[in-house]
């Protein structure tokens, strides 16, 4: 019978390739924990460790003994390259079922059912898809013969990465009988997240290793300005070894880092959970490529959110920078420890700025959703059999964004007060009250978190010690080699003045295209008669936005002169330097109008008219409201949006047939430009060019 | 819910946790649970057992033709799918009842040993299973006139502070629930599909939550419509209760006259029929058969403790005989409650006894012998001596219910023999449950 040490070790040198391979402490003791004693197991070791060689030594064991297909549920998005060898040099049949091959699913399902795959790779958002558990998961869910769950932590409520699809996976866990043996892994954990997961799975041995990273460089920096941090970028990646991350707190600062690199001939891509290209089917594909990207070395640094962290594995990544300072010392312990895993040096440097506090506090307030937005929704469920979201959107005043939260929020509770069956939303027989403590102590925790990340800005001692201790490593040592050790930085803290002057200039150049609203909700225009898809003669072009609303260019602008009531020639100017040198719409518009408000009724005209004046262009109020409405940014949805508008606009006689600039101030949804465009090219107008300072699209 | 690990054990072996697939292992019926359940019991060994050790070892010694150690292990093999399962069910927050929980309704395990259900899905107030009540029975498809009478039937039951037992299921099941719900009073709900559905349903879901009701189901909750789990479910309706109420029944067809019928066989709850104009109706048929009619055509005339059997508690021995008998007898005399029981003559009663004694023990027979044919060892029963057994055992094989095979010795069930057929001369013949 399979499942003694040296036939383990056999098959280790057979996944390695290496003839004269032993385990690793700790391996052995796993494999035959699972294998032998159908334990379940919590391994926390540095990435590099060899965890995947545990279960893919495991489930050769198992497979060889007639047990079913292992289930690895990780965010990976496919298994690595070297993963991939390993597993074939094992006869591991391994497939994965992601979003990106839903076409594949029934084969898929069909080759377990049929006994040909020996692992499954799914995500932890899959198993949180009630629909694919039921139809996918479920019928080959009789065989599964071993369950490997990958950063583990992140069940626990202390990670640092809390998310609600592993709160799911908690409860799947938790309601695996004895005999199904189970291994977590993890390279970040301290004891107060161990303890957590130990305290909500129950029954389960934790095996622990040292953390400590010798080969990484560790230095902190404070650089209050953006433009300060983006010359120091700009001047010092090109000089550190290899490729690497640079990590951001935003989507729209990893867009933006990401391009000022470009500019200035580093190669560079940004990347976050919805990154798009339209060379690229999906999301999922395009972030596929850009992880080969990087991991074959052929642009210098991905500009990323926390998206690429988790089970992200490259041996030779050589420097992990933090444009702006994560949130807790475990984030930056996952994020740095993807440096330096299998080369001698590597760079982690934290670099902290001014918006770092406001974003996190931000972080912090939104991360669950309102109470009265949770009773909204359970009171609107309790009146029904069950709704889609689609219906739950026309009769609670939410966004769809929000509606999904909150209903992601209720459903990983156990019991939950909503299920997800059959496509419907249902409210179930349990009892609910919103636990305002348990969030309460959470944030907390949160703040504590920040706190300590400031002071590992600030220290003065070992900054791997520093790390270390965080994360309750047992002997740590100084490293001899970090910016405090060594008592000077270890990449140089200066940046030119001229790169500064240049990046500040970036900054008020960082317009953003303004794409308005095709298809229309449904419904919502009984009088304007608007349905279904816009037809292609009544669409807006692709116009522009100069800011971003308090952002570190113009938008700090915008803000303050909306409030003053009139906006400040500089940013006129600078819309109208926008429009002819950067943006150069073709057609070039002819005439200028703009957007009308009865509630101020100059402040955009006067924008628009003052415009039209730089531009060399007639300005004409071709618009008109004929009917008060409700503030455009009270309504949360689509739905919403759209019948909010409906009827409030008319246009004057005045109208020219030429291309038209269309001025406002602030998009958010971008409907109102939408609907003011049909109706301007339903009145005769030519191609309607939209225009605004800045957006306050919450989705950035 | 938490489930232990011993509810997690019976629920691998016993439970289809999603649609049935081809050559996916067929969970245990609930007499082959009881079959391995005794077995077990008789070796000492917990259920749970099997999942801490390897199963071949500890069935060492287990010889059954039908529960075979591959079935077991493919069954116990099936983790995955219950940790899948069971975190749903929990989430919607149902809970599971095996024949071992003390919350688990002992009417069902009087009534029915080793066929009742080995697990039940719930949710709602669990311990109103223990509380019997009314039974209300009758379709889906019932007359504006039926619905109406069975919403009052329904309030009335409640108004006078009993529990309405039915089937969850629209038409007359929900009229009745319904109509006591209204009224604040209690209902057990037994479902034979789509728990949790129906638990979150709009009509349901307050009641639940005032835990007014209780919603149970010996199937897996996301299992969908099914006749034959539909009529399996019939007599837990009827042995969950104290006495039943059949509103319409149809002649010879459909879920309501044969779990009518099964009753009356079976002598489980006294058995009343709403009134009917038709003499060739089932209800008039169900009355010449055994049943009583109901006299007061306003439930709320009705006094509705009187429909049940004084003597009903759980340890007396057999229960209805008496009352079955007294209705039988004359055909229209109606059952006295202050009459208390019935006097008969010492030997009639015992006779009466024996011949009950026997229709269970035949009833039990067939279903041992369902599937496959089964030992004198595996028929023992320790309320039946060896001379009583032989004799009955003899019985059975000389009104051809079963088989009598040599070496081994063991009894097979006698083909065209269905359990629940009403033509089954043998045992309505001297039956009590029939005249």
């Amino acid at each position: 019978m399979m499942g003694d040490r040296d036939q383990a070790c056999g098959l280790l040198r057979q996944a390695l390739g290496i003839a004269d391979a032993d385990f690793r402490p700790g391996q052995w003791e796993a494999i035959d924990a699972l294998v032998n004693r159908r334990e379940k197991l919590l391994v926390v070791q540095r990435t590099g460790w060899g965890k995947s060689s545990v279960y893919f030594i495991a489930t050769r064991i198992l497979r060889d003994r007639g047990s079913g297909p292992t289930l690895i549920v990780s965010p990976l998005l496919a298994l690595m390259r070297n993963q991939i060898e390993a597993a074939d040099r094992l006869r591991i049949k391994a497939l994965t079922v992601n979003s990106t091959n839903r076409k594949e699913w029934p084969a898929l399902m069909q080759a377990i059912l049929n006994d040909e795959a020996d692992a499954l790779l799914i995500s932890p958002e899959r198993l949180a898809n009630d629909e694919f558990v039921q139809h996918v998961l479920l019928p080959v869910a009789g065989r599964i013969g071993l369950l490997v769950v990958d950063e583990v932590h992140c069940i626990s409520d202390w990670g640092h990465d809390f998310r609600p699809d592993y709160r799911r996976l908690v409860n799947v866990l938790k309601h695996m009988p004895e005999n199904m043996p189970v291994l977590g892994t993890t390279a970040t954990a301290n004891n107060r997240v161990l303890e957590d997961v130990q305290d909500q799975l129950g029954g389960i041995q934790i095996q622990r290793g040292p953390l400590m990273r010798e080969s990484l460089v560790l230095q902190t920096l404070r650089l209050p300005d953006q433009s300060a941090r983006l010359a120091w970028l700009v001047e010092h990646i090109p000089e550190l070894p290899g490729t690497g991350i640079v990590y951001t707190l935003t989507r729209r600062d990893a867009d933006q880092v990401a391009d000022w690199l470009v500019r200035n001939g580093i190669e560079a891509k940004a990347y976050y959970s919805d990154v798009e290209s339209p060379e690229f089917p999906d999301s999922d594909a395009y972030r596929r490529h850009l992880e080969d990207l990087l991991r074959d070395n052929r642009i210098k640094a991905l500009v990323a959110t926390t998206a690429l962290g988790m089970g992200y594995d490259k041996p030779d990544l050589g420097f992990v920078v933090h444009y702006q300072a994560p949130g807790s010392i475990i984030t930056y312990y996952q994020q740095v420890g993807r440096a330096g895993r299998a080369i001698d040096r590597a760079f982690g440097v934290l670099l902290s700025g001014r918006e770092d506090e406001e974003i996190h506090e931000f972080f912090r307030g939104s991360a669950f959703p309102g109470e009265g937005q949770v009773n909204a929704i359970l009171e609107l469920l309790a009146g029904s059999d069950g709704l889609n979201e689609r219906q739950i959107e026309r009769s609670v005043n939410l966004r769809k964004g929000q509606i999904e939260k909150v209903l992601t929020f209720l459903s990983v509770d156990s019991p939950s007060p909503v299920i997800r069956d059959a496509g419907l939303w249902k409210r179930t027989p349990v009892e609910y009250r919103m636990d305002i403590e348990h969030i309460q102590r959470l944030t907390r925790q949160r703040v504590v978190e920040w706190l300590e990340v400031q002071d590992y800005i600030d220290s003065r001692e070992c900054l791997m010690v520093f790390l270390a201790r965080v994360l309750d490593d047992e002997n740590p040592r100084p490293c001899g080699k970090c910016a405090q050790c060594l008592g000077r930085p270890v990449v140089a803290e200066a940046y030119s003045h001229a790169s500064a002057v240049e990046a500040a200039r970036f900054l008020r150049q960082s317009e953003l295209p303004l794409e308005c609203r095709r298809q229309v909700a449904k419904d919502a225009f009984p009088q304007y008669g608007f349905s279904g898809n816009l037809p292609e003669n009544l669409r807006a072009e692709t116009g522009r936005v100069l800011s971003r609303w308090g952002d570190a260019g113009w938008g700090q602008f915008v803000a303050d002169d909306k409030h003053a009531g009139r906006f400040r020639e500089e940013l006129v100017c600078a819309l109208a330097e926008m429009i002819r040198d950067r943006w150069k719409p073709d057609p070039m518009p002819t005439w200028v109008t703009c957007v009308p408000s009865l509630s101020r009724p100059h402040l955009v005209p006067d924008l628009a008219q003052r415009l039209a004046v730089l531009l060399g262009l007639p300005f004409v109020a071709a618009v008109t409201k004929v009917q008060t409405n409700e503030p455009q940014k009270l309504q949360q949805n689509r739905f919403r949006q759209c019948a909010n508008l409906d009827g409030v606009f008319k246009i004057t006689d005045d109208v020219l047939p030429g291309p038209v600039l269309l001025v406002d101030d602030m998009v958010n949804s971008t409907w109102t430009m939408t609907v003011v465009a049909a109706l301007l090219r339903q009145a005769g107008a030519g191609p309607v060019l939209p225009v605004a300072l800045a957006t306050t699209s919450a989705r950035d | 819910m938490s489930i232990n690990n011993q509810t997690q054990a019976v629920l691998l072996l016993t439970t289809y946790f999603g649609k049935p697939m081809k050559d996916e292992p067929k969970p245990l019926s609930p007499t082959e649970w009881g079959r391995l359940a005794h077995w077990l019991k008789g070796q000492k060994i917990l259920p749970e057992t099997l999942l801490q050790q390897d199963p071949a070892d500890v069935m060492a010694g287990w010889v059954d033709r039908t529960i075979t150690p591959g079935r077991i292990r493919h069954l116990l093999d099936r983790a995955g799918a219950l940790g899948l399962a069971a975190e749903k069910w929990a989430r919607a927050g149902l809970w599971v009842l095996t024949r071992a929980d003390p919350a688990y309704p002992a009417r069902l395990k009087k009534r029915l040993g080793n066929d009742s259900p080995p697990v039940l899905f719930g949710c709602g107030r669990r311990n109103l299973l223990n509380l019997g009540g009314i039974a209300i029975i009758g379709s889906r498809h019932a007359s504006e006139q039926d619905l109406a009478f069975t919403s009052c039937l329904g309030s009335e039951v409640a108004r006078q502070g009993l529990s309405v037992v039915s089937g969850g299921a629209r038409g007359v099941d929900e009229a009745a629930m319904l109509g006591a719900l209204e009224r604040e009073g209690t209902a057990v709900g037994v479902l034979s599909d789509s728990l949790l559905r129906v638990a979150t349903s709009a009509k349901y879901r307050k009641a639940l939550m005032a835990k007014d009701l209780v919603l149970v189901s010996p199937f897996n909750p996301d299992a969908g419509f099914d006749v034959g789990n539909a009529m399996a479910r019939n007599k837990y309706i009827y042995c969950l209760a104290d006495a039943a109420i059949v509103i319409a029944a149809s002649k010879e067809r459909g879920g309501t006259w044969n779990g009518a019928v099964e009753n009356l066989k079976k002598g489980w709850v006294p058995l009343w029929v709403k009134s009917h104009q038709d003499p060739a109706s089932g209800n008039s048929e169900l009355v010449k058969r055994g049943a009583q009619w109901l006299t007061d055509t306003e439930p709320s005339a009705l006094s509705v403790r009187d429909l049940m059997e004084p003597e009903d508690q759980p340890d007396s021995g057999l229960p209805y005989v008496l009352a079955l008998d007294s209705s039988v007898s004359d055909g229209s005399v109606e059952y006295r409650p202050e009459s208390g029981s019935v006097n008969l003559p010492a030997a009639d009663k015992e006779a009466l006894d024996s011949q009950r004694g026997y229709d269970l023990f035949l009833h039990r027979l067939k279903q041992l012998t369902a599937e496959a044919p089964a030992t004198p060892e595996q028929l023992k029963s320790s309320d039946v001596s060896g001379a009583q057994l032989r004799d009955w055992l003899k019985r059975a094989v000389s009104e051809g219910h079963v088989r009598k095979l040599s070496k081994p010795v063991r009894y097979q069930r006698e083909p065209q023999q269905d359990l629940f057929d009403d033509t089954d001369s043998a045992s309505a013949g001297h039956g009590v449950a029939k005249s």
